[in-house]
């Protein structure tokens, strides 16, 4: 193992242990006003978000167009959140309401996504990557290089302190 | 060939800056071909010289005949040279080549104002060094040359001889079958130059294209190869596979695994998270974040939680049962030192869990070792 990954490792734990405590702290009043799966469910989505952004600041910041669109994509999502649209997971689908403009909205995304979308192996690289739809063929190789170094790291990270919990319990 | 040109300088400035270029060019030859060719120069910046010079110097020479041509085959350049030369055998045509080389001379100045550069030879010097010998062949002070030769058949037809005339056949028909392409290749020769000052590194070999478009495009398929072979280092199991769609979908393949593997483990961490965070909040409320860093595993060692499931590594969790077992836990005050000795080698605490489960003995064996 390289010193750059042994760093890029550190730095990740500790912004990725410190986006945990700080979500689990407020946490604590509103779970229980839930199901405990959907609560999980939710949990899960913002770990895995917090992973994510915790390790786009740690590799690069906004040096590389993957992590720049990561941590964009977690701004909009906060934004959201802020602004007190619940996403659509929270709401049991019961009582979900979809108003005319929003489907409409989300019917024209999805056309668009459609339409950008390339058919092919570099097509699904695209997709995979984050912000990997608007690069050039050599630059989203090269993203996906870098982005595969990441995850790997982040991967083995979790992968310690999952261990580590489950098996200290 | 100095003392042979310094008098031609005195006489008519331009023949003197054809005789240098024909210096220069029989230098250029000499690098591309193995045969020495000092006589050929010397004989062309003979013929540069004014016609009663040259018919003294032409009597003493004899001996260089040959060997010029001989080079006939193989330049034709050279060919503008050794044609005139052969002239000399007979002693009696000694005036005639001395008029063919006023000849030559006018056919120089002629060039010279068509090209507005200077002697055809100084055209095609450049081209010489830095393209191989194949387009020696093609340049462009062939195109003059067999003018020159056609010419002066048609002018002195007791001096052509019948090899010279199919010599002269062939130098047409060549040429015929090179001028089509000949305007591309300077062209393209240019562009060429142009392009490669952006892409140093993109050199188009024999046969490959060299206009600006297929340059970027090489330029592009070598950076999209150098980083599919940074990829196929990085992808295990990558390296056996030949074919950019095999490797690719490899790639595509580890990415998707490696994120199904974050979801996996956020949802394990989430299923597990919510029974140790007022733990987390209350031990590590005090602490800074990196020290928190450090002795997070440290910290949450001792709790027992019996009711969770245990995922996966039943082996390290037993190990460390067996361990805190074995060694005597200290109570609340105890932490604080080992903190302090955490602190120092933060890579110790959590770090060594990615490793392997052994670490964790280690870890406690560490423990151990300072109590």
């Amino acid at each position: 193992m390289s010193a750059t990954t042994q760093q890029l490792e550190r730095n990740f734990t500790h912004r990725f242990l410190t986006s945990l405590r700080r979500m689990n702290s407020p946490d604590s009043k509103t779970t229980t006003t839930h199901a405990a799966g959907l609560v999980i469910r939710r949990r899960s989505l913002r770990i895995k978000r917090a992973a994510y952004s915790s390790m786009a600041r740690a590799a690069a910041g906004s040096h590389r167009a993957w992590t720049r669109a990561v941590l964009s994509r977690t701004r909009s999502q906060r934004r959201r959140q802020q602004h007190g649209v619940r996403p659509n997971y929270i709401i049991p689908p019961s009582q979900r309401r979809k108003s005319v403009k929003r489907a409409a909205k989300l019917k024209k995304k999805t056309k668009k996504k459609s339409v950008v979308r390339r058919l092919g192996r570099a097509g699904k690289l695209r997709e995979l990557v984050p912000g990997g739809s608007r690069m050039e063929m050599g630059q989203l190789l090269e993203e996906t290089a870098h982005y595969v170094q990441c995850l790997a790291v982040q991967v083995r990270v979790m992968q310690a302190v999952a261990d580590h919990f489950s098996s200290s319990m | 060939m100095e003392p042979l040109s310094g008098p031609g300088a005195r006489s008519s400035p331009t023949a003197d800056e054809t005789a240098l270029d024909s210096v220069q060019f029989g230098e250029d030859i000499r690098h591309l071909i193995s045969v020495p060719t000092e006589n050929a120069s010397s004989f062309t910046a003979l013929l540069e010289l004014p016609p009663n010079q040259a018919v003294e110097l032409l009597h003493s020479p004899e001996s260089t005949r040959p060997d010029s041509s001989q080079q006939q085959q193989y330049q034709p350049p050279q060919h503008f040279n050794a044609g005139l030369l052969t002239f000399p055998t007979n002693a009696a045509l000694i005036e005639r080549a001395a008029k063919f080389s006023v000849f030559a001379a006018e056919e120089d100045l002629n060039n010279n104002n068509n090209n507005g550069i200077g002697s055809p030879e100084t055209n095609s010097a450049p081209s010489n060094s830095s393209a191989g010998l194949h387009k020696v062949v093609k340049t462009e002070p062939a195109e003059p040359v067999a003018y020159l030769n056609s010419s002066s058949v048609a002018s002195d037809p007791t001096v052509a001889t019948k090899d010279e005339n199919q010599r002269t056949n062939n130098k047409r028909k060549e040429r015929e079958k090179k001028g089509k392409g000949f305007s591309k290749k300077s062209k393209s020769a240019a562009n060429e130059n142009a392009e490669q000052l952006p892409y140093v590194h993109v050199r188009a070999r024999r046969g490959q294209a060299t206009d600006s478009h297929s340059l970027a495009e090489r330029a592009r398929r070598e950076k999209i190869n150098a980083r599919m072979k940074l990829l196929q280092e990085l992808v295990p199991g990558c390296n056996k596979i030949s074919g950019t769609a095999l490797v690719l979908d490899e790639i595509i393949n580890h990415v998707q695994s490696l994120q199904r593997q974050v979801e996996v483990l956020s949802m394990k961490l989430a299923a597990v998270n919510p029974r140790i965070d007022f733990n987390l909040d209350n031990m590590l409320a005090a602490e800074s974040g990196s020290l928190m860093d450090s002795n997070f595993p440290a910290v949450m060692m001792p709790i027992m939680w019996p009711e969770v499931q245990p995922n996966g590594s039943r082996q390290q969790y037993h190990q460390q049962q067996w361990n805190f077992d074995v060694v005597p836990q200290p109570a609340g005050g105890g932490w604080g030192r080992e903190d302090g000795h955490n602190f120092i080698t933060p890579e110790n605490s959590l770090l060594s869990y990615v490793s392997s489960a052994n670490s964790a003995s280690l870890n406690s064996s560490q423990l151990k070792m300072e109590l």
